[in-house]
């Protein structure tokens, strides 16, 4: 379906995009010598501003790159919508009503101006507003995320800490196997197994579906619990392996063997000393990880059945509901960006000589 | 005088993918009360890992240790864990050479100095700041106050190793480790950080184990020194026996190559020639031979020992007796 293959391009388009105007907003950012060096106090206040202030510029790609994705379609955006079989008026017809008659540029301020108001245009196969579409589709995947996230990073920080703790041990040797079995095998595989032998043979846990919030976080979690495990078991390898990887170049630095010299306990050293110094890439990865869940969650909620962004993601190429898929990559792009804010605000947090550079 | 530190014949071996190297061979001295006992020798001697065997810093999953480090009528090398670390910062503390890499960037010095007191005493949390306030302006940092809330990045090298000693005095210890304290320290911060310890020592009454490769550093604040060479004392003296009559070739060749302000800057320097081979090819007979300008066939054949000379002075040399009494080799070592 070549619509589908536009739509998952423009997301990586996307991405990587944002992608980059982050990093070339960081380029000479962290632990610079010669910042670290420099004794003037900064307000955390400041910080954040500024940091905020980046963000600016990098949300006005996103939206332009979004907003352009309706007219790099191949053809006429209200001919792929409307399918084969329309007639050149209804054709007509849906382009007066999307706009697309306009100039561009008046369509893209009337697109940004609504999309600050939070309307996001209306669906044309639902009949309903965009915006409301996607509230209804957000909580699953947010609760699916989350959970996600936190397995994996109870999972991947803990045996990330043991296996650099053992280094070159067989200890070390099996989370290293787990950790590459954890990012070899796909999420929907891995999905259809736990499926199979926790629900199926089992029977512990429901096979698929959603229950939600409201109706006790118990049973959500019940729902949630194997395809969390299926979404965040590549995560958790990833941050096993940025943890094992910091600790070890962490565990090297004398100021560990200051604090052994202050009869610390070793427990203290690892998880107070060096875990704080250790955790900024890990933090990178659990930002960048959590961007990436978002994209997964479309898989593994096909495979579980949850109504989530994911599943409204494919239902709406399937529909070709153009404006649909629009929102959704502006939803995904914005919070993509702001958890990367958020990342940068609590390396501040953990690191004084960002706050001070 | 009782000794507060008696090190009988500390080895200390590494378990490497080459095999296993002994980094201290067989090390033997003594630190009274009150003395500051400084341990000299080029890089990779072996003095830092001696330093750091005493309180077994060292990974304990390659390091082995054996001989006796006597502290307080107890061998520590007998010690576990547990009870190495009521005898680490609290009993027997150490400095470091880089200030900056050896506090904790991420936490403030206050942070760190508070930890290092709770670590050992049963106080609560304001009464720690304070006494680590009150250690801070000690070592004579300005506005200690605010240097309790300030980073390791924020303070300058000087400062940095003024809060390094004030941690290592916390738990008024009997013994200071410090191993090139002044190393990482522009000239001027060296005398006052030097200055400072001496100070100190004596206000707190501790022993000092000084490790240094400066001999200056050395003539300045040292009782008694220990030479060391590929892992083995080579020898020991009383620091103005030492200055005065050297034994040992290679501390006459370290002496020799000494900048003196009176030295003619035409002429050069001398220098001890070719370096100090690695510890995994350490030769059977003496280990300095092969950079020895009175080397003799037979120094290659066997291990030498230790020879005592007169109380308090030994070297490990065949031609020790020789070398001491002919004063008039003053600095035949290099050309």
């Amino acid at each position: 379906m070549p619509l589908f293959a536009t739509v998952v391009s423009d997301i990586t388009i996307v991405l990587d995009i944002v992608d980059l105007e982050i990093s070339w907003l960081n380029t000479g950012r962290i632990l610079h010598k010669s910042d670290m060096c420099q004794r003037r106090e900064v307000h955390m206040g400041g910080f954040l501003l500024r940091r905020a202030a980046a963000l600016i510029p990098v949300l006005i790609v996103v939206a332009i790159v979004t907003f352009l994705l309706i007219h790099l379609m191949p053809g006429d955006a209200a001919a792929v919508m409307l399918g084969p079989e329309a007639t050149p008026q209804q054709v007509e017809t849906l382009r007066e009503s999307l706009g697309l008659n306009q100039p561009l540029y008046i369509q893209f301020f009337t697109w940004v101006g609504n999309a600050l108001q939070g309307d996001l245009g209306q669906s044309f196969f639902i009949g309903l507003p965009v915006i409301s579409v996607i509230q209804a589709a957000l909580a699953p995947t947010i609760n699916l995320a989350i959970f996600a996230e936190i397995f994996a990073i109870l999972v991947g920080v803990p045996a990330g800490i043991i296996a650099a703790r053992k280094q070159g041990t067989g200890t070390d040797q099996a989370v290293m196997v787990g950790a590459l079995l954890g990012i070899s095998v796909p999420s929907f595989l891995l999905g259809l197994f736990l499926m199979l032998i926790f629900a199926v043979l089992l029977g512990w846990l429901p096979v698929a579906g959603y229950s939600p919030l409201e109706d006790g976080v118990f049973e959500t979690l019940r729902y949630l619990l194997l395809p969390a495990i299926a979404l965040g078991s590549m995560q958790a390898a990833l941050i096993a392996r940025m943890t094992r990887t910091s600790m070890l170049e962490t565990l090297s630095k004398p100021y560990l063997k200051t604090a052994k010299a202050k009869g610390l306990s070793g427990n203290r050293i690892i998880y107070k000393h060096a875990l704080k110094n250790a955790a900024m890439p890990i933090l990178t990865t659990i930002g960048q990880t959590l961007g990436t869940l978002v994209a997964g969650a479309a898989v593994v909620e096909t495979v579980f059945n949850v109504p989530g962004i994911g599943q409204l993601i494919v239902n709406s190429i399937e529909r070709r509901d153009i404006v649909v898929i629009q929102g959704v990559i502006l939803l995904i792009a914005v919070s993509y960006v702001l958890i990367n804010f958020l990342v940068d605000v609590l390396y501040s947090v953990l690191d004084p000589r960002v706050r001070f550079s | 005088m009782t000794n507060l530190l008696e090190v009988v014949d500390l080895r200390t071996s590494f378990d490497t993918e080459r095999g296993t190297v002994t980094a201290v061979d067989g090390a033997s001295f003594t630190v009274a009360p009150g003395e500051v006992v400084g341990i000299v020798g080029e890089s990779g001697c072996g003095k830092s890992v001696t330093a750091e065997s005493i309180l077994q810093l060292l990974d304990p999953a390659s390091t082995t240790y054996s001989g006796q480090v006597r502290f307080g009528g107890e061998d520590l090398l007998t010690f576990g864990e547990t009870a190495m670390r009521r005898i680490r910062g609290n009993r027997i503390s150490m400095i470091f050479q880089d200030p900056m890499s050896a506090l904790n960037p991420v936490f403030t010095i206050g942070d760190q100095l508070t930890e290092a007191i709770l670590a050992h005493r049963r106080i609560g949390k304001q009464r720690a700041r304070s006494e680590a306030t009150e250690l801070l302006e000690k070592t004579g940092i300005p506005e200690p106050q605010r240097r309790m809330r300030q980073y390791p990045h924020q303070l300058s090298g000087g400062q940095r190793q003024r809060v390094m000693i004030a941690m290592a005095l916390s738990c008024d210890p009997e013994l200071l480790i410090a191993d090139e304290p002044t190393t990482a320290l522009d000239v001027t911060t060296q005398s006052q950080i030097l200055k400072l310890l001496i100070e100190l020592k004596d206000e707190f009454d501790a022993g000092i184990l000084f490790i240094t490769h400066d001999l200056g550093v050395v003539a300045e604040i040292c009782d008694r020194v220990v030479v060391m060479y590929l892992g083995e004392v080579v020898e020991s003296a009383n620091v103005h026996t030492l200055f005065d009559s050297p034994a040992h070739p290679y501390t006459r060749g370290l002496l020799a190559s000494t900048p003196d302000i009176a030295s003619d800057p035409s002429i050069d320097l001398p220098i001890i020639p070719g370096t100090v081979p690695t510890l995994h090819n350490v030769p059977v007979g003496c280990r300095f031979a092969d950079r020895c300008s009175f080397v003799l066939p037979e120094c290659r054949d066997r291990p030498i020992d230790l020879e005592v000379l007169s109380d308090g002075h030994s070297s490990r040399c065949i031609r020790s007796v020789k070398l001491f009494e002919d004063s008039a080799m003053s600095d035949g070592v290099a050309r």
